[in-house]
């Protein structure tokens, strides 16, 4: 026992992780720095067209985009292009809405719909080049890697769209103003930046890309309702805000609910990952079935939110089914080839579990403040 | 006379002319008849007016845009099913509003559910439960051997790759 004690007292002490603020950088610092004198300023100079409850949200945005950006460093990187990208932008419409078809960096890169409409292209490149990484011989981390850089540039883009899609609502007329997370359009998008982000953060913590491939093909889905959106019913123009929506439980109530389904579809396309990989060496057709059948359902996942489907329409969705059919068949029929790129089984689970956690505790938050 | 179609109004005068007139001389005839068809109903008019006591109508254009009107109206008339037709006359707008107040006395009760629903979930998901055992077994003189377990509620690869750096942080165990 002496002896024990003895020991104790001469061994150095060990620091079993670091402290919170000691694992910060000179980078981080600064990143908190431009955080608060950015939203400071925007306290100062905008709090007169604020009411009481959106001053506290404003203050309390400060803490948390510092938090998230100590929590994944990528993520400092990404809001200040952001940032930087939407101040440009609302710097060249000068307070005019008709600059949006003038100016050059407007109308093709920077104001809401190109910006919106290369979000939807980017993502569906990334989506190619996941499968490439996939199905490629030889060239697999390469392709996979250009994915991986194609959905984080999307993810910008379809974040700088949301910020000058914003400040074009305050431009159409001082009332109409909103935040854009009240019709299904930008929900849309509010969905797939989310679930990518969400995914290229799970990418960067397991350092495997070959997921993409999954989840990049829900973000195309939600892509593909988008521009149909788009085209067929201009959900793209900006409306006023319906009476019932103008609360701001609503600003907080539809993030948080498109958080838990961005996590719950990530979950659900990892799943299938996961099925797929089991079922790799089955070589009876007629036991792939049910997986060819879920596969198929997985992809109704937009046609939840269509309404009234007419006539017209119905052409697009045979169009829509038929190619989600083809290509489940054709990732049954690559099965061996995607079973090998993916990750352990026990690495499928641990994302999963790791997404069900973070969409069930979100959907939690949304239900209550949906019933508040 | 065809099935479906009433058999009077101005149809009926076109069956007939069809019927019963050469084709030639078919458009003169029909001018002739709905003109006297005109003329007398302009003649009822001005009569029913007198025996009610009004002035008789001018011969306006105005006059003659009604006489048309009541014209098609008499016709049209026959298509419609029902043997009479309702006409409302007069109405008292009622005004009425209906309140309804309800008073939820266990509001406070229900936010603080709420909240702690929120925290549980949280604490739940995120909070996990870790113990560490380490046992220290005499080796030799001077030296002992010590064996680390670490039991969690959650089997995650969080567990796995703390235990990792826990065992080579404690007790310096080399995989």
């Amino acid at each position: 026992m002496s002896l024990t004690s003895t020991n104790t007292a001469t061994l150095p002490w060990i620091r079993l992780n670091e402290g919170y603020f000691a694992k910060r950088n000179v980078l981080d610092w600064i990143f908190a720095a431009l955080v608060i004198a950015g939203g400071l300023f925007a306290f100062t100079r905008y709090s007169g067209a604020m009411d009481r409850y959106e001053k506290v949200i404003l203050l309390l945005t400060l803490p948390s985009a510092i938090a998230l950006g100590w929590f994944w460093r990528p993520f400092q990187v990404l809001m200040m292009l952001v940032a930087a990208a939407s101040l440009w932008s609302i710097v060249a419409y000068q307070g005019d809405l008709a600059n949006a078809e003038k100016v050059f960096w407007l109308k093709y890169f920077i104001s809401s719909q190109s910006a919106i409409l290369w979000m939807s292209v980017l993502f569906s490149m990334s989506t190619g080049f996941y499968w490439l990484g996939i199905f490629a011989k030889g060239q697999s981390s390469t392709m996979e890697l250009v994915g991986s850089r194609l959905a984080w540039v999307a993810v910008g883009m379809a974040l700088i769209g949301t910020m000058v899609r914003w400040y074009e609502s305050y431009l159409l007329g001082p009332d109409i103003g909103h935040i854009p997370v009240s019709n299904l359009y930008e929900v849309f998008v509010l969905f797939c930046w989310m679930t990518a982000s969400f995914y290229l953060y799970f990418e960067a913590r397991y350092h495997t890309r070959s997921l993409g491939a999954f989840v990049m093909l829900v973000v195309s889905a939600a892509v593909g309702f988008l521009l149909w959106y788009t085209v067929v019913r201009e959900a793209n123009e900006i409306q006023p805000l319906v009476p019932a929506l103008k609360s701001w439980w609503m600003k907080l109530h539809v993030p948080a609910n498109f958080i838990g389904y961005g996590m719950f579809a990530l979950a659900a396309m990892v799943a299938f990952a996961y099925l797929i990989k089991a079922q790799a060496q089955q070589t009876r057709w007629y036991k792939l079935m049910p997986l060819w059948l879920l596969g198929i359902v997985l992809c109704f996942e937009p046609v939840v939110f269509r309404t009234r489907a007419a006539a017209n329409e119905s052409s697009y969705w045979a169009v829509y089914f038929g190619i989600a059919a083809l290509v489940m068949a054709a990732i049954l029929l690559g099965r061996r080839r995607i079973a090998a790129r993916l990750p352990e089984l026990s690495v499928l689970d641990d994302v999963m579990y790791k997404s069900i956690a973070v969409g069930f505790a979100f959907f939690t938050i949304a239900t209550v403040l949906g019933a508040l | 006379m065809k099935e479906g179609k009433p058999s009077a109004g101005l149809q009926a005068i076109s069956d007939f002319l069809e019927s019963n007139v050469p084709e030639a001389a078919r458009l003169q005839a029909s001018g002739v008849l709905v003109g006297i068809l005109n003329g007398a109903l302009y003649e009822l008019a001005q009569q029913s007016r007198q025996a009610a006591g009004l002035q008789p109508l001018d011969g306006s254009d105005k006059t003659l845009g009604f006489m048309t009107q009541a014209v098609f109206a008499l016709s049209d008339a026959q298509f419609y099913p029902a043997p009479l037709a309702l006409q409302l006359t007069d109405f008292k707008q009622v005004q009425a509003s209906v309140f309804q107040v309800t008073r939820a006395s266990g509001k406070n009760i229900v936010y603080l559910g709420c909240a702690l629903l929120i925290l549980g979930i949280f604490a739940m998901l995120y909070v996990r439960e870790r113990r560490i055992w380490v046992w220290l077994a005499p080796l030799q003189e001077g030296s002992s051997q010590a064996t680390m377990a670490l039991p969690t509620n959650r089997k995650t690869m969080d567990g796995d790759r703390e235990f990792d750096e826990l065992k080579a942080k404690l007790i310096g165990a080399k995989d």
